[in-house]
C-alpha cells in the first residue's frame, strides 16, 4: 500500500512540471505580457524605468530562464505579489481558499448524498416510472447551463419570494448576530451555491451509479445469493451495493476538476469570496502573478484530488492494490 | 452496414427527435433575416425593458432591442461555435489518437501524459486565461475551446486502436506491406470513426454550453453581435426588472444542447458494435 502511495506521489511531479510549463506559456506568450502590463498603463513610466522594471522580474532575461526562475520560487509558494494591491499573492490565495473548499466539500457530500441514492434505486427498480424520471433528469441535468439556472434560481428564491439572499457569504450586519443567527445566516448564504455547484455532479453521478449498479446486479454472485434465498434487501444493500460502490469512489475525486472549474463562473455569479472568483478578477484586470498562482493552486487541488481518488481505490478494492 | 444504423436510427425515436430540432435550428440560423421581426441590433430607447407583448413577443432588452430577433441571431453563433470548436477537437484529438495507438513506444508515452496533464487542469480556467489574454471574440473562443476539447478523445481513440491493431485484417494488411499513413486512414480510422462520431455530438453540446457562459461572463462573442450567452448577462444586470431577458435565452441553450445529447445518446445506441452481434 505504501509503495502503491510513493509511486503514486512520484508520478505527480512531470504532471505537475506539465502544469507549469503550460500556465507558464500561455501567460508569457500572450500579447501584452506582464512588463507591458505593468508599465502600460502609465505613459509617465520612460524606457529606462522599464527596462529597471524588466530586470527587477527577470523579463529581460531568454524564456527558459525565466521560467526556471519562476519555478525555483513557485516551489516554495511564492507567486511574487499582486500587481493589483503589491500584497503576495499565496496570502491573497490562502484568504479565499477555506471559502472554495468549504464550497466544494459541502457540494461534494450533497453529490455523495443525493445522487447515490437515486442511482441505485433507479438501477434496483429498472424501467420504472422512477427510473424514466430519472433519466430524464440526467438529460436536462446535463444540458442546462449551470449559470442559467443559477440566474433563475436567484430570480425565484432571491427576488420573487425573498426567502434567500443572492450574493455573497453573509449579511452586512453578520459581526452583531449571535452564534445561531450567524450559522443560519451562512445556511441561507450557501444552499444556491452549493446546489448549482453540485448540479452537474449530481446528474453525472446518478447517471455512473445506475450503470454500476446494474452491472453488478447482473453478476453470477448476485444470482448465488438470491437463489440460496438471501433475502433481497440483503441481497441489494450487502452484496450488491458494496461492489457498486468501488467504481463509484473515484468518481467523487474525478468530479474534482470540474467543481473548481465551475468555480470561477459560479463564485462570480453568486459573489462567493473565493479562490475562482479573485481567479477571474485576476485575469479580467490582468493581475498576472495571482492568474499564475490560482491556475497553479487549482490544478494542484485537482491533482490532489485524483491521487485521493486512487488511494481510496485502493483500499476499498484490493484487487488493485499492487499493481 | 449503413443500411442496418439508418433503420436503427429511424427507429430511436429520441435520437430522431434530436435530429429534428437540430436541423430546423440550422433552417432557423440560415434564414434568420427572413424570420426575425426586427433588425437585431435596432435600438429603441423608448420601448427599453418592456415585458413581452403582441409587438415584442418575448420583450425588450435594456437597449429596447427585440429580444425574439437577437435569439433568432444568437441561433447562428451557437451553431458555428459548436461545430468549427468540435472540428478542431476532433481534428487534433483522432490524429493524436491514431499516432499513439497506431505507433506506441515513446510516442505513446509523450502524448498520453501530455493528455493526463491537460486532463487535469481545469479546463474551464485555461480557457478564461488563454481567452482574456487575447482578444476574446468569436474566433479565438472557437479556437480555444476545440484546442483544449481534445484529450478525452485522443485517449478513446487509442483505445480503440490498440484493439484493432491486433485484429487479423490489419496484420494482412501490414503484410501486404501499406504505408503508414495509409495504415492509419484507410485502416484504422473508418473503425474507430463510431465513438468519435459519438463523442463529436455530445461535444458541440458542450462546446456551446461553454461558448455561452464565456460569452455570459463578458470573455466571448463581444456585444453588438448576439449571443445567447451575452443576452444572460444583461439579464442578470437586470433580473429584477426583466425576467424575460434571463428566462428566454437560457431555453434556447437548453433545447439546442438537449438536442445535441438526444441524438449523441442515440447514435451511441445505434452505433455500439456490442449491439451488432444481436
Amino acid at each position: 500500500m505504501l509503495v502503491y502511495i510513493v509511486r503514486r506521489l512520484l508520478f505527480m511531479i512531470p504532471l505537475l512540471l506539465g502544469i507549469t510549463i503550460i500556465t507558464f506559456v500561455v501567460v508569457h506568450l500572450s500579447p501584452g505580457g506582464p512588463a507591458d502590463m505593468l508599465t502600460g498603463l502609465s505613459p509617465k513610466v520612460g524606457a529606462e524605468a522599464k527596462a529597471r522594471l524588466h530586470s527587477l522580474y527577470g523579463l529581460d532575461k531568454p524564456i527558459h530562464v525565466q521560467y526556471w526562475l519562476w519555478l525555483s520560487r513557485i516551489v516554495r509558494f511564492d507567486f511574487g505579489e499582486s500587481f493589483k494591491d503589491g500584497r503576495l499573492v499565496i496570502i491573497k490565495i490562502l484568504e479565499r481558499l477555506p471559502a472554495t473548499l468549504l464550497l466544494n466539500i459541502l457540494s461534494l457530500l450533497l453529490i455523495f448524498f443525493i445522487a447515490l441514492p437515486i442511482g441505485i434505486v433507479s438501477a434496483v427498480r429498472q424501467d420504472s416510472f422512477f427510473d424514466k424520471g430519472m433519466t430524464i433528469f440526467v438529460f436536462l441535468g446535463f444540458s442546462v447551463p449551470a449559470f442559467w439556472l443559477a440566474l433563475l434560481l436567484m430570480l425565484l428564491f432571491g427576488v420573487v419570494l425573498g426567502w434567500l439572499p443572492i450574493s455573497g457569504m453573509h449579511s452586512v450586519s453578520f459581526p452583531e448576530f449571535p452564534f445561531w443567527a450567524k450559522l443560519w445566516d451562512m445556511i441561507k448564504h450557501l444552499i444556491l451555491p452549493v446546489f448549482i455547484s453540485a448540479f452537474g455532479g449530481l446528474a453525472y453521478l446518478s447517471r455512473y451509479s445506475r450503470a454500476s449498479m446494474l452491472e453488478v446486479l447482473h453478476q453470477d454472485y448476485i444470482r448465488t445469493a438470491r437463489a440460496k434465498g438471501v433475502p433481497e434487501k440483503k441481497v441489494i444493500y450487502k452484496h450488491a451495493l458494496r461492489n457498486a460502490l468501488i467504481p463509484i469512489v473515484t468518481l467523487l475525486g474525478l468530479s474534482l476538476p470540474g467543481l473548481i472549474g465551475g468555480g470561477f463562473i459560479f463564485e462570480t455569479i453568486f459573489a462567493w469570496p473565493g479562490m475562482g472568483r479573485l481567479g477571474y478578477q485576476a485575469i479580467m484586470s490582468r493581475d498576472y502573478p495571482v492568474v499564475m498562482g490560482v491556475g497553479v493552486i487549482a490544478a494542484l487541488l485537482t491533482l490532489l484530488g485524483n491521487l485521493i481518488a486512487d488511494i481510496t481505490y485502493a483500499f476499498v478494492d484490493p484487487r488493485i492494490r499492487y499493481r | 452496414m449503413w443500411k442496418i444504423f439508418w433503420r436503427r436510427f429511424i427507429r430511436n425515436k429520441l435520437a430522431l427527435f434530436g435530429a429534428l430540432i437540430i436541423l430546423s435550428l440550422a433552417l432557423v440560423a440560415i434564414i434568420a433575416p427572413h424570420i426575425a421581426p426586427f433588425d437585431p441590433n435596432q435600438q429603441d430607447i423608448l420601448h427599453r425593458l418592456e415585458p413581452p407583448s403582441y409587438r415584442h413577443p418575448l420583450g425588450t432588452d435594456d437597449l429596447g432591442r427585440d429580444l425574439l430577433s437577437r435569439i433568432i441571431y444568437g441561433t447562428r453563433v451557437s451553431l458555428l461555435v459548436g461545430f468549427v470548436a468540435v472540428g478542431i477537437a476532433i481534428i487534433v484529438g483522432s490524429l493524436l489518437g491514431l499516432l499513439s495507438g497506431y505507433f506506441g513506444g515513446w510516442l505513446d508515452t509523450l502524448i498520453m501524459r501530455f493528455v493526463d496533464i491537460m486532463l487535469c487542469f481545469p479546463t474551464f480556467f485555461l480557457i478564461l486565461m488563454v481567452i482574456a489574454f487575447l482578444e476574446p471574440n468569436i474566433w479565438n473562443v472557437m479556437a480555444v475551446i476545440g484546442l483544449t476539447g481534445w484529450p478525452g478523445l485522443t485517449r478513446l481513440v487509442r483505445g480503440e486502436c490498440l484493439s484493432v491493431r491486433e485484429r487479423e485484417f490489419v496484420q494482412a494488411a501490414k503484410a501486404l506491406g501499406l504505408s503508414n499513413i495509409r495504415m492509419m486512414f484507410v485502416h484504422l480510422l473508418p473503425n474507430v470513426m463510431a465513438p468519435i462520431l459519438v463523442t463529436a455530438t455530445l461535444g458541440i453540446g458542450g462546446a456551446i454550453l461553454t461558448e455561452s457562459a464565456l460569452s455570459f461572463l463578458g470573455l466571448g462573442v463581444q456585444p453588438p453581435t448576439s449571443s445567447w450567452g451575452n443576452i444572460l448577462t444583461a439579464g442578470k444586470d437586470y433580473i429584477t426588472l426583466a425576467w424575460w431577458l434571463s428566462l428566454y435565452p437560457g431555453l434556447a441553450i437548453l433545447i439546442t444542447v438537449l438536442a445535441y445529447n438526444l441524438l449523441g445518446e442515440g447514435l451511441r445506441d445505434v452505433l455500439d458494435p456490442r449491439m451488432m452481434l444481436e
